[in-house]
């Protein structure tokens, strides 16, 4: 049995590969769980899904189990049950509540183990630094840096605003330590990822929770067959495409990237209701948020302005056209291509309506 | 392809055939050759050959004396299937490329020694016409490059260096001069080779100083802290911008301020300039300055810290470069590689004279300003037939400026 200390980090962080090592120890299968002396980890395991619905980023350590070993079984127990019940957008929202959550733990912990966690669990180019360069503890490698503040809007991410030394970029342990959340986040996707491509058969109590967790769900969120009639996709120009299409795999879309998408839906006329549904798959969509600012890009709040939607080279700039708009046949603005290939398709609609007509 | 006839073009071609045939061996090899992409102009078509890859140097070589190119470019990228069409060659990875032009850089020379030519009448006509007096038809233009422009550009290339090594930290590099008007300068480490095309606009943005902050380096306070307010030994843009502003204020120097600030605004600001210049100490004094002259001084000084690049192909990872030690068809000069350690010793005209200059070739000279080329020193010259080296007679059958008789 480990020392309680060494349980305690590993509840902490139940993503550790130590993790791993201490439960196949502990000899848990998923025959198991049906066994109610295991109820306790069942359960904790059921509230992370539930937390992950309904508090997502706002998970709270306040939740979590005393008992460690429930804390930490209850981890990859509640990854089976989420890939189980199949639903991107729940899993990525559970990713996320539980890279939130061990965030929030990484916050009040010492720095020798964030750091150990950072380097040897999520291979981070990452070292404290003596002569601290304007009280930035800490340098992360400049390829990394990249790969991880790529994602980040504010100034304070850009490179040009860090002080970079020699290939070592400066950061402070807050900052470390939200790098480190999308760390967690991709881990638990992958682990989700892995446990459905080989779906385990579960005992019945297991299968009754997974049930009950579909019931709660929100009823069918939209998906893409709904959009349908004139502002299907099929019209959209590719970057446009793209952009749809991973904000409903529940990815990680640019700040820029939604604000395209936004101007572009409202300018082809879709209603907010069904562009709020279509944001709805965003691991951090947070109903309100979202509304407001449709709203405010349709311009029904703040300044009041419409805006429209970035011209070809703005989406350039920012890394968004889809190979160099060599299938947009020289259009200046996504809305240029949509107009266009509406036109084609109703043209398209008319003349099948036209050879029918003939038939008959 | 800028040549007057034909026969300028077939004679440009002998004395290139020649240099390939002699010197072949110099040609730079890429590393990982088979997967480079290959692409060059001939001297009779407009259109580039690409998709090409060759798998030994002797391939490359044996091409190269065959076809004679006007100019030969590889990719910076490395590819499964080079010869594939775009879209389905398989990106591996890219180096990470710079290119400095001076034809990008605001030179005061330019205006004076560039020109326009008519192909026709074989006259020289000054930048502001568009078609030529005489005969009507349009006029093509002539950009000479001088020992300014190639100084500026020089400027430029230091310090796009300190980024790359100060800041960067990277440390295998290549430079060429283009052969033309400026440099070329690719970073070789293994740890750039992946960097997609949305991560080397990062690396952009902090060469060129786009989207710096001054409100992070506490710029916009009110009252400014010294404490936090970047000073002359701080690392990063933050040192940067300190040395410029503090330059200009030791220097005096207000051609940079007018420019950035506009002539009205500017005298006010130089008033206030000389006055705080008067009590100039160790450090930058951001607290005696007003807001706008804070704010001018800093766009002042990020302009001029800022590494002037070609930014399209630094973020292009499929982009073809000029092949090192090749000869460039504008000029017949060679587009000469050297150890980035030497930039300030490398002589642009001298080091990439590779066309003989004891053979000699008579042409007519529509107009050439002075220069130099080796150790020869060429008086400008206008509507003259010359008897001149062949470097020097092929660098003005190349510009369009001169032709056979």
């Amino acid at each position: 049995m480990p020392s309680t200390s060494r349980l305690s980090i590993l509840a902490k962080y139940p993503f550790l590969p130590e993790a791993r090592r201490y439960i196949s120890e502990y000899g848990l299968t998923l025959e198991s769980f049906s066994d109610p002396a295991y109820s306790k980890i069942v359960e904790r395991a059921k509230q992370r899904i539930v937390d992950a619905i309904r508090l997502g980023e706002g998970v709270d350590p306040s939740n979590m189990s005393e008992d460690e070993v429930v804390e930490l079984a209850s981890f990859p127990l509640a990854i089976i049950l989420i890939a189980a019940i199949k639903d991107r957008f729940l899993a990525r929202r559970f990713a996320l509540t539980e890279a939130s959550l061990a965030t929030k733990l990484l916050l009040d912990d010492d720095s020798k183990t964030i750091l150990r966690i950072a380097r040897e669990v999520f291979g981070m180019d990452v070292k404290a630094e003596e002569a601290q360069a304007m009280a930035h503890e800490y340098s992360m490698g400049l390829r990394d840096y990249l790969k991880g503040s790529m994602t980040f809007n504010a100034p304070s991410w850009k490179l040009v605003n860090r002080i970079v030394i020699r290939g070592r970029v400066m950061i402070t342990i807050n900052e470390l330590i939200r790098l480190m959340k999308d760390k967690v986040m991709e881990y638990v996707l992958e682990n989700i990822e892995k446990a459905m491509s080989r779906p385990p058969k579960l005992p019945q109590n297991l299968q009754k929770i997974i049930d009950e967790i579909k019931s709660t769900l929100p009823s069918k969120r939209y998906e893409e067959e709904i959009i349908s009639g004139e502002s299907s996709p099929e019209a959209w120009p590719p970057c446009m495409k793209l952009i749809y299409q991973n904000v409903m795999k529940g990815e990680n879309v640019s700040h820029f990237a939604n604000f395209a998408l936004a101007s572009f839906l409202i300018n082809i006329g879709m209603n907010l209701d069904d562009i709020l549904k279509i944001f709805a798959h965003r691991p951090d969509f947070d109903q309100r948020i979202a509304r407001y600012q449709i709203e405010h890009i349709a311009g029904l709040r703040g300044s009041r302005t419409k805006y429209t939607t970035p011209s070809c080279d703005t989406m350039k700039t920012n890394g968004l056209c889809v190979e160099d708009g060599k299938l947009c046949g020289g259009v200046k603005n996504p809305l240029a291509y949509f107009r266009r290939s509406l036109r084609r398709l109703r043209k398209a609609d008319k003349d099948k309506a036209e050879v029918e007509g003939e038939r008959s | 392809m800028s040549f007057i006839s034909e026969a300028d073009a077939s004679i440009v071609k002998k004395f290139f055939k020649n240099f390939y045939r002699k010197t072949y061996s110099k040609l730079y090899i890429p590393s990982r050759l088979p997967e480079r992409e290959f692409g060059y102009f001939t001297f009779e078509k407009k259109l580039m050959i690409r998709h090409l890859s060759f798998n030994s140097p002797q391939e490359l070589w044996e091409r190269i004396i065959e076809e004679t190119p006007l100019h030969i470019y590889h990719s910076a990228a490395f590819y499964k299937y080079p010869r594939a069409p775009m879209d389905a060659k398989g990106w591996l990875g890219a180096e990470l490329i710079f290119d400095i032009d001076a034809d990008h850089l605001k030179t005061p020379c330019r205006k004076r020694h560039d020109f326009k030519v008519c192909k026709r009448c074989r006259k020289a006509y000054p930048v502001s016409l568009d078609l030529c007096p005489d005969c009507g038809q349009s006029l093509m233009k002539v950009e000479w490059v001088c020992d300014l422009c190639l100084e500026a550009a020089r400027e430029e290339a230091r310090k796009l260096l300190s980024f790359l090594e100060d800041d960067f930290g990277f440390s295998k590099f290549r430079a060429a001069f283009s052969g033309n008007r400026g440099y070329h300068l690719v970073v070789e480490d293994e740890s750039i080779l992946e960097l997609d095309q949305a991560e080397r606009k990062e690396l952009i943005d902090y060469i060129t100083g786009t989207g710096l902050s001054m409100k992070l380096m506490g710029l916009e306070e009110r009252i400014i802290d010294l404490e936090t307010a970047p000073k002359l030994e701080d690392p990063s843009w933050r040192g940067r911008i300190a040395k410029a502003v503090f330059e200009l204020l030791a220097s005096q120097n207000y051609e940079v301020l007018r420019e950035v600030a506009g002539d009205s605004i500017a005298q006010t600001l130089i008033d206030e300039i000389k006055e705080i210049s008067k009590a100039l100490g160790e450090n930058v004094p951001w607290n005696l300055m007003r807001p706008r002259l804070r704010r001018t001084l800093f766009e002042a000084a990020r302009e001029l810290a800022s590494a002037h690049i070609d930014v399209v192909v630094t973020q292009d990872i499929h982009r073809l470069l000029r092949l090192g030690n090749s000869l460039n068809g504008k000029t017949g000069l060679m587009a000469k590689m050297f150890n980035p350690d030497e930039l300030d010793e490398f002589e642009p005209f001298s080091e990439s004279v590779a066309l003989p200059m004891d053979d000699e070739l008579t042409v007519y000279v529509i107009k050439a300003p002075r220069f130099k080329l080796g150790e020869v020193e060429f008086e400008e010259c206008e509507n003259e037939l010359k008897k001149l080296p062949a470097a020097a007679a092929i660098l003005l059958l190349c510009k369009g400026a001169a032709t056979l008789p």
